[in-house]
């Protein structure tokens, strides 16, 4: 299994930015987390990996193919991808919604059969839903709802996943519990690449982050590595400070209080 | 999915089908009817099984098959409000057929099939195409700025046809009078097989779309994702939804609010999956239009109303509702 992009460009129709990632490979097994300031191309490069945008240069290779000349249901069936925004004008129960992700699996009916029902029920305890099965969206926390689409995506049975936030609107547990199921996922060789913003949790949960700052890679690289002290204030300035993680020994960091600046 | 749901749908679709044959201005007694099977059809039994029959058959299809396209033109642009007579596909279509009543030079007809089908399909492509563009034009269009382009088109076309009954022969506008208030009266077999050639195909295009429709509540990145290929499910749902509703439009006229009420009601009913919603929307739409035929026929007897007269009564107060609550909701239906 690999996911690789070789020599992407992009740009939005007349703007100046620009995404230059050069090669990047997602192997199986490892979490790539993707960092970087807002307006850094972390999303956009995560749609291109994904083949729903098309990248003005360059190739993403999957396998060995270029992904825009596979199907949509063809590249569905191993690489599953997370939007950051989801539609919300829907009444599916999680189980409905888990279904759904058998689509490139199922006929046009979405008929499933006895190994497609197993599949959704264990997706759903591997995201913890098993006792909201039947419970419509609209009722459903944030986080149950992201663990919901989380679970649509599982469901696919991917060899690669592509997640965009997924942990953005969780409390501090349930973004642990997320981290560490994607680490869980990643044991059983898949290989993930997730979107976050927050810092701490790349360097705790990342086997290796790409650090992203306007449109070009900062760094592509072991945790230790990427959050230098010279590439953290380069993307977030001078109001933050690097410390090491008192347990996992890992970078973290902290902001600091107004009128403190870091060196 | 929801089998309950469709059996029951199902009953009550069966049983108008049994029923409103026999109600109508003159009534007409199971022996009228029961007489052609002795081979002798006396005048009331020929009213039940060549008038009655084929206009109640016609109202189940034309009233499912536009339910049916609203309901998938809904799941499509994920708003509870669009369908064929808001988005001006059967003001497109009624355009297109009027022309073929009207100008002599248009008006062709091979055994069962006219003329007059291909150019309401025209018609109907022309809105389409309409509309094509301008959601193509932004990704998130809003759909009030769509509505209000669909309305436009269906009154600019109800325009044209005005304009063109002053061109017409006044043959012509006796069709025309109980055609464009949308009327399923004046029927006969050789117009429901007429009707296949374009509702068939039109109309099983878009129930094989009806799972794909539901990843597309999900977002258009989410049903990507999921492998579901939103670009061919909008293509399939624009030609299929247009080819159905231009055959009916061409025999019934603009009926509208059909496929606005049922939809509407079949959701209410707890349904949330297409595959659910799109054959329940056949059902209780061919229901509908046909309880409301029969009432068009008898509450002021022996004069007959327009079938659309009474769906636009209807469901035009209800489209102003749903449209008024959804500006203060932030979730749709």
């Amino acid at each position: 299994m690999s996911l690789e992009l070789n020599g992407i460009r992009w740009n939005f129709p007349g703007s100046e930015w620009r995404l230059r990632v050069n090669r990047i490979r997602i192997p199986g097994g490892e979490v790539l987390v993707v960092i970087g300031p807002n307006g850094s191309g972390k999303s956009t490069l995560l749609r291109i990996a994904a083949g729903i945008l098309r990248p003005r240069a360059g190739h993403v290779l999957f396998e060995g193919s270029d992904i825009f000349r596979l199907s949509r249901a063809a590249v569905a069936r191993r690489l599953g991808y997370l939007p950051q925004e989801t539609g919300s004008d829907t009444d599916f129960t999680v189980s409905e919604l888990a279904r759904l992700g058998r689509y490139p699996h199922t006929g046009l009916f979405g008929g499933m059969a006895a190994a497609d029902r197993a599949i959704v029920r264990e997706c759903l305890e591997q995201t913890g839903l098993e006792t909201l099965a039947d419970r419509p969206l609209s009722r459903l926390s944030g986080g149950e709802r992201k663990r919901a689409f989380l679970a649509s995506v599982l469901t696919q049975k991917p060899e690669v996943l592509l997640l965009d936030e997924p942990a953005a609107s969780l409390d501090l547990h349930h973004q642990v519990r997320f981290f560490r199921l994607l680490r869980r996922l990643a044991r059983t060789g898949l290989g993930i690449a997730v979107v976050t913003h927050d810092i701490n949790f790349a360097a705790l949960y990342g086997d290796r982050l790409l650090f992203l700052m306007n449109g070009s890679v900062l760094a592509w690289d072991s945790p230790d590595a990427a959050l230098r002290a010279e590439n953290v204030r380069a993307a977030y300035g001078r109001s933050v400070t690097l410390l090491t993680h008192p347990t996992a020994g890992r970078p973290a960091v902290l902001p600091l209080p107004e009128g403190d600046e870091s060196p | 999915m929801k089998p309950r749901l469709l059996l029951a749908l199902g009953i009550i679709f069966g049983l108008t089908l049994l029923i409103t044959p026999w109600i109508g201005p003159e009534s007409v007694r199971p022996a009228d009817a029961l007489s052609a099977i002795r081979g002798e059809l006396s005048p009331r039994g020929m009213i039940f099984w060549q008038q009655r029959l084929p206009r109640v058959l016609l109202a189940l299809i034309a009233g499912g098959t536009l339910a049916v396209a609203g309901a998938a033109f809904q799941a499509l642009f994920r708003n509870p409000l669009v369908e064929p007579f808001t988005l001006g596909i059967s003001g497109g279509s009624a355009l297109g057929a009027f022309l073929a009543i009207s100008i002599p030079g248009l008006w062709f007809t091979w055994g069962p099939f006219g003329s007059i089908q291909v150019t309401a399909l025209l018609g109907a492509a022309a809105s389409l195409f309409l509309i094509d563009r301008l959601a193509g034009r932004s990704a998130r269009l809003s759909v009030s700025t769509l509505l209000l382009a669909g309305v436009t088109v269906s009154i600019i076309c109800s325009g044209a046809i005005l304009l063109l009954t002053y061109v017409a022969t006044p043959n012509a506008l006796v069709v025309y009078q109980r055609w464009m208030m949308g009327g399923v009266d004046i029927i006969g077999y050789r117009d429901l097989i007429a009707l296949l050639p374009m509702w068939l195909p039109g109309l099983a295009l878009v129930a094989g779309q009806s799972d794909r429709l539901n990843h597309l509540a999900l977002g258009e990145e989410m049903a990507l994702g999921h492998g579901v290929n939103v670009r061919s499910v909008q293509r399939r749902v624009f030609v299929g939804g247009g080819l159905a509703t231009a055959a009916v439009v061409s025999l019934v006229g603009p009926i509208g609010f059909v496929g606005l009420i049922v939809p509407h009601a079949v959701r209410r009913l707890g349904a949330t999956d297409q595959r659910t919603i799109l054959p329940g929307a056949f059902l209780l739409g061919g229901t509908v239009l046909t309880v409301c035929d029969a009432a068009a026929r008898t509450v002021i007897a022996p004069t007959e109303l327009p079938v659309g007269i009474i769906t636009a009564v209807i469901g035009g107060p209800l489209f102003i509702r749903m449209l008024v609550s959804r500006g203060r909701r932030s979730r749709p239906q």
